[in-house]
């Protein structure tokens, strides 16, 4: 026999086989260390038994009873004939007979609870009170003496109030008894289920989505609800509860018939029923809680006696039972018993089963699997029946919308924040053929004195514009000009690399004076002397400065007849082009 | 899933009886599962009206099971009967009824190296325990109340003592 704790646990529990104890006990005597666990199992079994417990008064207890509506009605005080009874706080609540088989919860007497209620005693005559309350004069005659009312007094004298113990001055209501509800046929029928049926749409429409949260008494398992086996314990269970649920549980709800015929009809054909009068509203007991959610026929042991799903409740016929509204109107107790709450809301999932839930049996409701693709599309649930779901939060969607609408306001706010760059170089004179020519106007300064160089960097120049990589070991080979088009005059740059240069030389273009253009170099000499250009043009003289104002830079110097407005770029080559207009 | 109400049943009654007779050992036992009484009373209440409701059919036999499984559930789910309202409501809301049962849990919520060791026990592991050791219930009634298999609980209850013993002599001094 192998060392195992499982086994030691259970023999602890004395769970464990008589057979298999044996061998167990006959192994302990051979092996220290399951003898050493053994010990250590039963010390900790010890502690935990040592625990404090909690003890709960008995008029605790009897609260916490009646809150939840199962207080014992034996210990309530009646009398004899059944009739009105107040607490001590003046508030009637009815009291039933004592073989009525139910406390504050059940108001009204199971048809079958055995043997029929006692013919009600009569309720006590009204001649006393009648008699008490008409004034007597002092001088008139013996006051006629009524038949039954021992505790008024004749005589001269008016008489006192009657102390009416043990009667009502008003005609007690007469004890609840079971009655039969016949449901009413042809037009008023129909006039009921519509009645009902738009009461309940109206209950589950009042109610707030947030009934159905994680605090709230759900029932996920239970009879009639649906099993994890995958079907549910009983067939148009949801639609049955879905027409039922017209209210709280309260005796008021009683009346409403909330079941069609078909149902009740369907009920005495299965011969479930809950053996009482019980209304429409209460759910029919079709299997018990215990069978329908832990039974697993596959994993139960074979040693498990007893581990067997419970055979359905023998049924009764049904007989819905409403009590007379005024004996109900009364009952304020049941504000703590039974405490009324409106119709919970079903949730998003279950409108889509009570949409899904139509009379026809081809829509009827399947069981678990529909149930659980209208949860699972809703809520992206995996497995079988859990907390009710509620409707969707909008609260998600309007912090996505607060976002985006705060991104796009960031994205323009940026862009009006960064001034775009009114010309771009090109990395390369490869790419200079695609890149976008890039136009600068030129504006006229205000100072009006020419200066025939720059005297400073690019900072003195007007409109300036840089091309170029920044390469080294460039030469400019030549220049040549020329009208381009009817209004253009180019002025081309042949630029000669190096062994070693890469990419474009930076150039820098600009104004000196409105008619004076400026063409600086870096990383390119000059190979020669410019040309003249011929008349007629724009430019009126070409001019190369040397030495160079500015070190480094190989600067040349246009002279135009007028003020013009350039586009340069880098063609492959590289050539730098520029365009006067 | 279903929020359903519905009526009590005539075994209420006798479901009544059941509970009465067992209300201090499902207190205790919701108390040392959630290590708050108040919790464990709204639990424990929540548990009762949930099993009133759905009462089993055997209820003579599977009666306290029912209550204890009843319990766990909401113990697990945090039920509480009545159920608490959510958001700003809560704030304004007042403590419901059963937060006015009062019960004898001083020593129970007192804390000590057994208590330590059991809250580092997972839930179903810490109330198989409780309910073996505690209430002892049987390995069907415990099966039944944790809604799995008797070689289920057996195997639960193994690890929860194995675990609870590494723990209690790690923090012990």
């Amino acid at each position: 026999m192998r060392c195992s704790l499982l086994v030691l646990s259970s023999y602890m529990d004395s769970e464990l086989a008589a057979e298999r104890a044996g061998e167990l006990e006959a192994h302990l005597v051979g092996c220290n260390r399951c003898s050493t666990a053994l010990g250590y199992l039963r010390e900790e079994a010890q502690r935990i038994n040592g625990l404090p417990g909690v003890h709960v008064d008995e008029p605790q207890a009897d609260q916490l009873l009646a809150l939840i509506g199962l207080h014992n009605s034996d210990d309530d005080t009646r009398p004899p004939n059944g009739t009105w009874q107040h607490d001590a706080n003046g508030v009637g609540a009815p009291v039933w007979p004592d073989d009525a088989g139910g406390g504050r919860a059940l108001p009204w007497t199971p048809r079958d609870a055995g043997p029929p209620d006692p013919e009600p005693p009569a309720p006590p005559p009204l001649e006393p009170f009648i008699a008490a309350s008409v004034p007597v004069a002092p001088d008139a005659g013996p006051i006629p003496q009524p038949v039954v009312a021992p505790e008024v007094e004749p005589g001269p004298e008016p008489p006192a109030p009657p102390e009416v113990t043990g009667a009502l001055p008003y005609a007690p209501a007469p004890p609840l008894t079971a009655h039969v509800y016949r449901e009413p046929g042809g037009l008023s029928r129909f006039a009921h289920r519509a009645r009902d049926a738009v009461a309940l749409r109206l209950a589950l429409r009042r109610s707030a989505p947030h009934d159905l949260d994680d605090d709230s008494v759900q029932v996920i398992s239970g009879t009639g609800a649906p099993s994890w086996a995958g079907k549910p314990a009983d067939r148009g269970y949801v639609q049955r509860m879905e027409r039922r649920r017209g209210g709280a549980i309260t005796p008021s709800a009683v009346g409403a018939n909330l079941v069609a015929d078909d149902d009740d009809d369907e009920i005495e054909a299965r011969g479930r029923h809950v053996p009482g009068a019980y209304p429409a509203s209460v759910p029919e007991v079709a299997e018990p809680a215990v069978a329908a959610s832990a039974v697993r026929p596959e994993s139960a042991p074979p040693s498990t006696a007893g581990w067997v799903p419970a055979a359905p409740v023998a049924p009764a016929e049904p007989a819905p039972v409403a009590p007379p509204r005024d004996a109900l109107d009364h009952n304020s107790d049941d504000d703590l018993a039974i405490p009324q709450r409106p119709a919970p809301t079903p949730g998003r999932h279950m409108r889509s089963v009570a949409r899904t839930a139509e009379p026809s049996s081809a829509q009827r409701f399947a069981g678990f699997g529909q149930l659980s693709n209208a949860v699972v599309h809703r809520t992206g649930a995996r497995r079988g029946p859990g907390v009710g779901v509620v409707g969707v939060d909008r609260r998600l969607w309007a912090f996505g919308a607060g976002t985006a609408v705060l991104l796009i306001v960031g994205l323009l706010v940026g862009r009006a924040a960064t001034p775009m760059a009114t010309g771009s170089p090109t990395t390369h004179p490869s790419a200079a053929a695609s890149a976008a020519p890039i136009r600068a106007t030129a504006t006229p300064t205000a100072a009006s004195t020419p200066t025939p160089t720059p005297a400073g960097g690019p900072a003195q120049l007007t409109s300036p514009i840089s091309l170029g990589s920044g390469g080294n070991g460039f030469s400019v080979a030549g220049i040549r000009y020329g009208l381009h088009g009817p209004k253009d005059y180019r002025l081309v740059f042949d630029i000669t690399p190096g062994s070693r240069s890469q990419g474009s030389p930076t150039v820098l273009m600009g104004f000196g004076t409105p008619t004076t253009f400026y063409v600086e170099f870096t990383g390119a000499s000059a190979a020669g002397p410019p040309e003249t250009p011929e008349k007629g043009g724009v430019v009126t003289g070409i001019q190369l400065l040397t030495p160079s104002p500015i070190p480094g830079r190989t600067i040349y110097e246009f002279t135009l007849t007028r003020n013009a407005n350039f586009i340069a770029n880098y063609l492959d080559g590289p050539r730098l082009v520029i365009d006067l207009s | 899933m279903i929020n359903v109400s519905a009526n009590v049943q005539p075994e209420a009654r006798e479901l009544a009886d059941t509970a009465r007779d067992h209300l201090d050992a499902l207190v205790s036992y919701a108390t040392h599962l959630v290590y708050d009484p108040a919790d464990a009373v709204d639990f424990v209440t929540a548990g009762i009206y949930h099993a009133s409701r759905y009462p089993p059919a055997r209820l003579r036999d599977d009666g306290q099971a029912a209550l204890y499984r009843a319990v766990t559930r909401a113990c697990r789910q945090e039920m509480r009967y009545p159920p608490r309202p959510h958001g700003a409501a809560r704030l304004f809301s007042r403590r419901g009824a059963a937060s006015r049962i009062h019960v004898d849990a001083a020593a129970a919520t007192k804390m000590n190296t057994v208590k330590r060791a059991l809250a580092m026990l997972s839930f179903d592991r810490r109330a198989a325990l409780l309910m073996r050791d505690v209430a002892g219930l049987d390995y069907r009634e415990i099966s039944r109340a944790l809604e799995c298999s008797p070689d289920a609980t057996a195997r639960l209850i193994a690890g929860a003592r194995r675990e609870f013993g590494s723990i209690y002599r790690e923090i012990a001094l």
